[in-house]
């Protein structure tokens, strides 16, 4: 088990909340699209996605939903939900913040 | 909402887990599934595009516990699993649980009891409305030293004035108290009385159940014929009939119309909310309203009554009290009787008044109980730590198997959790036997005690300690015994291993144990020093001597016809047969009755205002009584009638107090300067009047039928040869051929009424002995537990020491040594804190020193010989250890 790519803490909602900004989705297409976006640089660990689905379901910030796939087969949707959304933002709002504050260490020092 | 939301799901989950766990896993089936079928697309073969699915997926039971724990129901599901792993594993060793369960159920159930009492002493709220805003007006002479502040109320006219004066209170009644016959069936019944005004009821804002309060009409001379009883009496006189009212009960020979009921519970004045009652009324079983006529209303120097007022709204006591000292001061030069001059005003809240003196005895029993607690967790702590030490091997396994270590310790906690529950619910039951066998012991002092009861206050004190102490013995434990090293445990081959650690931990258990059976030991050898020395009181009459009472007959309404009552009434008694001694005294000794008058010594300095004790008594009074003159002769026969005193008996303190202990006969004494003298004829040893633990004030005997007017009651005194119940039978016939209205009240023998007296201090001595000789009983069994324990452990290094060439008398200097290093380490810490609470109990201390040196050496001889005892079974066990089955146990 490869954990080279492992995310941040609290990064794998802000993407999972993302994703789902486009459309619901089951998990594995959720796995896909992270990795696509990020240009095959961010795996989602699947150990991870799920927790992290049902957390954000169980704080009411996605709900799920049992749906049709593309090969007709069973599979559960998730799709965001307005607390979602508003989540979202803030959680947007922090990255930046972090993000902007970590640049800044790296380039002064 | 979103709380409800969230609680609703949780819940959902966890009765649903199964199909959670289903979709969970179907879900991820998919998942892997479709990443299969991406690699077959890509050419795998069927084996290969498994395998890599499988790795890129990663563990699907570690997802699926991550997302089982994610849902939040983990703690929950654990909890449960937890709870029955518990019981599954405290029924495996019955033995441990019984004793642990039984140990603390002990300690919780004693706890109870004790808060139930003092629940129903200082918590409940007295069912007078809000008895906060209630308070007691009091006119205290501070020139007269022998009298308590508390002792005397207003005056009739003070009492009006007051009432008039005053703007501090919203409400303000009098009331006094009186013992009268009830005729109901064919022998009388002595009940207490309460005289009350028409805002009696309204101030204490109490309502009756069934018809009526008093009215101002109801106080009208001629027209007060009316009563109300209490619940009690209307249940036992008219078996709680719907139509009491109207109805007519007889009380001193006079018929009263019943107007009212009183709700269940409602007995004020009870004795113990009065500072100075009628000492034979324990609780009011009937109101009457209290007559006066005009002249009586008038009467500003010969009455005390009782006043109690209630506070206006936004007055405080201050305020109140401030007040009534300038009317006080106004008052004051109204009266004509120089014992008043300098009379002031106190106002004293009945809440302070009622609680006050039993405070530091309730805060006592509910720090000497908590105590016994303490050391009860402190056994519950060791045997879990030993039980702890002998799970080593299990915690190890499940530790080495990937349990966390909150796991661990969570699951530690749910079975202290579950000992402390069982221990709560034994407990309770306890309880209730310890309640019952408290109100037995009431000593009567503690008001409203005999209400103490398990009620929902009580049992939701019983259920937070039973947490709290679960939590308090299952701490140390849990953390100790979860401190698990695996590599350590692995390399131990999972047997046993050290558990120095634990042991020592155990030791300070029993160390702290051992100190605070020290301390509750000293409280107690205290309590129970000075209750011995209350027990050898000279108090200066036999208790053997039996005692009735006897009220005025109705009939005698004139000074001769009282006279002629007590000679007659004397000279039937004296007649009966067996009868061998019989006397007359105006006031028993310890009866809460007393009477002062003011006297003047001649050729002494007199002061103004020199009160002593003074008795009418009888010439067979002594005799009877068995009191000793000392000097001097006793009262002969004619002078029991004489008409004007010319003679007295003085006690032993009077003689050293005003003749500086020279001899007294001879000498003459009076009560005001325009007084005859008379002349001291004997002299008697002194009698316990007030309490027995007041040392005796100057006494005055006078003649018992020289008084003007004679005493309006008596007590008979009387010695005989006859059965107590022969005895007893002739009294009561001798008082029916006098006045067959009558009733006898108060049978006693002396006996009953030192008992009586020192009943509050039996009862806190009882109770301080019976905890601390629990606490002792509980550490010996810790003490020993752990030598036991210890024994057990070193039975490899004993084994190794005897092959080695160790005596049997070495092993046991061994084991000794460990048990009174203990014993000496908590004896030291335990000194201390004895010492700061002996200072605290110097109040409930009679003529023993706090520091009391006999207290402070037995204490310790105790102890060491209760360790003692405890080292023997685990000495002798560590002697005769075979030291070849010794060496093979390692």
């Amino acid at each position: 088990m490869t954990r080279s790519n492992e995310l941040l803490q609290g990064t794998l909602d802000l993407l999972i909340l993302k994703v789902l900004t486009l459309q619901p989705m089951h998990g594995l297409a959720i796995a896909d699209r992270v990795r696509q976006l990020s240009d095959d640089v961010l795996r989602v660990n699947q150990s991870a996605l799920y927790p992290a689905l049902h957390r954000l379901e169980h704080q009411a910030w996605i709900k799920a939903e049992w749906g049709e796939s593309d090969n007709n087969r069973r599979a559960k949707f998730y799709a965001l939900t307005k607390a979602g959304r508003a989540r979202l933002k803030t959680e947007e709002e922090s990255w930046e913040r972090l993000s902007g504050a970590v640049q800044g260490v790296l380039r002064s020092v | 909402m979103r709380l409800l939301n969230s609680l609703r799901q949780r819940l959902n989950s966890l009765l649903h887990k199964d199909d959670a766990d289903t979709s969970l896993s179907e879900e991820m089936q998919f998942h892997f599934d479709a990443l299969v079928e991406r690699n077959l697309e890509r050419g795998m073969s069927p084996a290969d595009a498994r395998r890599a699915a499988r790795m890129e997926f990663g563990s699907m039971a570690e997802a699926s516990q991550s997302a089982y724990e994610s849902r939040g129901t983990a703690l929950l599901d654990d909890l449960m699993q937890d709870i029955r792993y518990g019981i599954r594993s405290l029924r495996r060793s019955p033995g441990f649980t019984f004793i642990t369960v039984l140990t603390l159920a002990l300690g919780i159930g004693a706890c109870t009891a004790i808060y139930s009492l003092v629940n129903a002493v200082m918590l409940r709220s007295l069912p007078y409305g809000d008895a906060s805003r209630l308070v007691y007006l009091y006119m205290p002479n501070p020139n007269i030293k022998e009298l308590p502040p508390e002792a005397l109320g207003p005056s009739n006219a003070d009492f009006f004035d007051i009432r008039q004066q005053a703007h501090s209170f919203s409400s303000i009644t009098m009331f006094d108290q009186k013992g009268m016959n009830l005729t109901t069936g064919s022998q009388p019944e002595r009940v207490g009385v309460a005289k009350v005004d028409a805002n009696f009821f309204r101030t204490l804002e109490v309502a009756p159940l069934l018809g009526r309060d008093f009215q101002e009409a109801d106080q009208q001379p001629g027209n007060s014929r009316s009563v109300i009883l209490s619940d009690a009496l209307w249940q036992s006189v008219f078996a709680g009939a719907a139509d009491v009212l109207g109805r007519s009960v007889t009380l001193d020979g006079e018929s009263y119309r019943v107007v009212g009921v009183m709700p269940l519970g409602f007995a004020y004045p009870q004795k113990t909310e009065l500072s100075f009652g009628n000492g034979s009324i324990e609780t009011t079983q009937l109101w009457i309203p209290y007559s006066l006529s005009a002249q009586q209303r008038a009467d500003r120097d010969q009455t005390s009554i009782n006043a109690l007022a209630r506070l206006a709204p936004g007055v405080t006591v201050k305020d109140a009290q401030a007040e009534m000292s300038t009317i006080a001061a106004r008052l004051e030069p109204l009266h004509q009787s120089l014992m008043f001059s300098g009379m002031t005003a106190l106002v004293k809240s009945l809440t302070r008044q009622v609680l006050g003196p039993v405070r530091p005895l309730m805060m006592l029993l509910l720090s000497a109980v908590g105590f016994v607690l303490l050391i009860a967790c402190g056994n519950a702590a060791s045997l879990l730590l030993a039980r702890a030490a002998s799970r080593r091997h299990e915690l190890g396994v499940r530790a080495t198997l990937g349990a966390r270590r909150g796991r661990l310790i969570r699951q530690m906690l749910t079975e202290s959790l579950l000992l402390g529950s069982a221990a709560g619910v034994v407990g309770v039951g306890l309880a209730w036997l310890f309640i019952r066998a408290l109100l037995r012991l009431n000593p009567g002092n503690i008001p409203h005690m005999e209400t103490a009861t398990l009620d929902l206050r009580a049992l939701v004190f019983a259920v937070l300690v039973s947490l709290g102490t679960s939590l308090l013995f299952g701490i140390v434990p849990a953390f100790s015994a979860t401190r698990i090293n695996v590599a350590a445990f692995l390399a131990s081959a999972g047997t046993r291993g050290l558990v120095a650690d634990r042991r020592s931990l155990r030791r300070s258990l029993v160390i702290v144990q051992i100190a605070l059976v020290v301390v509750l030991l000293t409280g107690a050898g205290l309590f129970l020093r000075s209750y011995l020395k209350v027990l050898s009181i000279q108090t200066g009459f036999s208790s053997s001597t039996l005692t009735i009472g006897v009220p005025m007959s109705a009939a005698a309404d004139s000074v001769e016809k009282r006279r002629g009552f007590y000679t007659a009434l004397l000279q039937t008694i004296s007649t009966q047969p067996g009868i061998q001694s019989a006397g007359l005294v105006s006031e028993l000794p310890l009866t809460d009755s007393e009477s002062f008058v003011t006297i003047w010594v001649d050729g002494y300095p007199n002061q103004k205002n020199q009160l002593v004790e003074a008795r009418d008594a009888s010439s067979g009074y002594f005799t009877a009584m068995q009191t000793p003159v000392l000097r001097g002769r006793n009262f002969t026969p004619d002078e029991d009638s004489a008409a004007k005193h010319s003679v007295v008996i003085v006690n032993q303190t009077f003689a050293n107090t005003y003749f500086a202990g020279k001899d007294p006969i001879g000498r003459r004494l009076r009560t005001s300067t325009d007084e005859p003298w008379s002349t001291i004829v004997g002299l008697v040893q002194d009698i316990r009047y007030e309490s027995l633990e007041t040392a005796a004030v100057p006494q005055v005997y006078v003649p018992f039928l020289s008084s003007f007017p004679p005493p309006g009651g008596a007590a008979v005194t009387v010695r005989s040869s006859l059965p107590q119940a022969a005895s007893i039978a002739a009294l009561r016939a001798s008082v029916r051929s006098i006045d067959p209205n009558l009733a006898v009240s108060d049978v006693r023998v002396m006996s009953d009424l030192t008992s009586h007296a020192t009943a509050p201090r039996r009862f806190q001595t009882t109770l301080l002995t019976v905890f601390s000789s629990t606490a002792l009983f509980l550490a010996i069994i810790g003490i020993y537990g752990l030598l036991a324990y210890s024994v057990r452990q070193r039975t490899g290094e004993i084994g190794l020491r005897m092959a080695l060439g160790s005596t049997r008398t070495g092993i046991v200097r061994l084991i000794l040594r460990e048990g009174l290093s203990l014993l000496i380490v908590g004896l030291c810490i335990g000194s201390v804190g004895a010492v700061i609470f002996a200072r605290t109990l110097r109040s409930f201390l009679y003529e023993v020193p706090a520091m009391d040196p006999v207290t402070f050496l037995l204490v310790p001889a105790v102890l060491a010989l209760a360790t003692l005892a405890a080292c023997i079974a685990p000495s002798a066990r560590a002697a005769t250890t075979d030291p070849m089955v010794a060496l093979r146990h390692e």
